[in-house]
């Protein structure tokens, strides 16, 4: 049998063809999510494709919209001007862990998309299939319509429709500052 | 071989189930398919990290044994995330994050260790299958019982997104005023840990009788 390697050397190759291994996976795998990503954001936003856009991907460091429970922000901006963001909030309904995300264009909400919450059946969870359509074609800067809309389709999910108008109001503000 | 099967799927599998039935509790709404996706990822992570242990056998030493294996199986588990991400991306709604965890927990480690050492790779393969297949008969029923009463559907999703994901097939069996809360949301864990204690409760009394 032939004698083991030493140690150090086992595992530098290790290493390397791990590394090489991984690096070679990445190269392949990214720009598919890259591509899968910005057709989210795409949908989100009601656009066919990117055209002109260019897309910013934002760190979120603000306490306001950190407290509000904004996780993610991406701009959309044509001649280096904002028309259109997408948020993605995780924010706290009746149940803690409520995410969705919302892509605003031109002013006017374009998709409201409930991706995870913990609602309750029959009342918050049956309140968020009818957000969407109620938020649809809103003006972000009108909150008493937004609001408005949302009390009309959320009778007895008070806490599901506060956590959204909570996220919501510091949505309006960052639109607001970042579109002027 | 066969002994390897047998002690692995009625014996080895509890310990496995045991330590990763957690991951059922983190999968959210699409319990089946994430049980599912959990199994195949278990199969593949071990699969790929004791065969490659296997090939390196002659070459670990005591000294390095610990710090190779954790590679090796560090290595095939995150290669195995981003390729789950990547092409399964339906399936691991919920349990992106967690898929390492499930092949580099402590006592999947000790397993390996032991596992490696076996005189043949039948052994390894006949003993890697008969642990992954008592984790399936643990996890899926879960996984389909925690939808049915959860959530009164009997669901599948699709592997792919387009660009959110969908669902391969949803049947509505119960009405919503049958839904048991328990297997719900925040509530979900006791409902889980329930069904886990009569599964299991469930297998050991057929292996006592087969």
């Amino acid at each position: 049998m032939a004698k083991p390697l030493p140690s150090y050397v086992l595992l530098g190759l290790t290493a390397i063809v791990s590394f090489s291994v991984l690096f070679v996976t990445n190269l392949i795998t990214e720009p598919i999510l890259i591509n899968r990503e910005n057709q989210a954001e795409l949908t989100l936003l009601n656009l066919s494709d990117l055209g002109d856009y260019t897309v910013e991907s934002i760190v979120v460091s603000e306490e306001t919209l950190i407290d509000a429970g904004i996780t993610h922000i991406k701009t959309f901006s044509q001649n280096s001007v904002v028309d259109a963001v997408t948020y993605t909030v995780m924010t706290t309904g009746y149940s803690a862990n409520l995410n969705y995300r919302i892509g605003i264009r031109d002013g006017l909400i374009q998709q409201f998309n409930v991706v995870s919450h913990g609602e309750t059946i029959g009342y918050g969870a049956d309140a968020l299939l009818r957000f969407p359509d109620a938020l649809d074609q809103i003006a972000i800067d009108d909150a008493s319509a937004w609001t408005a809309a949302l009390v009309s389709v959320s009778t007895g999910a008070t806490f599901t429709r506060r956590g959204i108008i909570d996220s919501l109001q510091a949505i309006q503000v960052d639109y607001a500052a970042r579109t002027v | 071989m066969k002994t390897s099967f047998r002690n692995a799927f009625t014996e080895q599998h509890l310990i496995l189930s045991l330590g990763l039935g957690l991951f059922i509790l983190l999968a959210g709404g699409q319990s089946l398919t994430s049980a599912w996706m959990m199994t195949w990822v278990l199969f593949i992570n071990l699969f790929l990290s004791t065969s490659i242990l296997f090939l390196l056998r002659s070459q670990i030493q005591e000294e390095n044994q610990w710090i190779i294996i954790l590679f090796v199986m560090g290595s095939v588990a995150t290669w195995v995330q981003m390729m789950a991400i990547t092409f399964l991306p339906g399936w691991v709604v919920g349990i992106e994050n967690y898929l390492p965890l499930i092949a580099i927990s402590g006592l999947i480690l000790a397993r390996v260790e032991t596992v490696v050492k076996t005189d043949t790779y039948g052994d390894l393969f006949m003993n890697t299958l008969g642990s992954v297949l008592g984790f399936a008969f643990l996890v899926l029923p879960i996984g389909f019982f925690a939808d049915l009463i959860g959530q009164g559907v009997i669901a599948f999703a699709s592997p792919f997104v387009n660009p959110e994901p969908s669902m391969l097939w949803s049947i509505r069996v119960l009405n919503e005023t049958l839904i048991i809360p328990i297997f719900q949301g925040v509530y979900a864990p006791i409902g889980m840990f329930l069904l886990a204690s009569l599964w299991l409760a469930l297998m050991r009394w057929i292996r006592r009788i087969i």
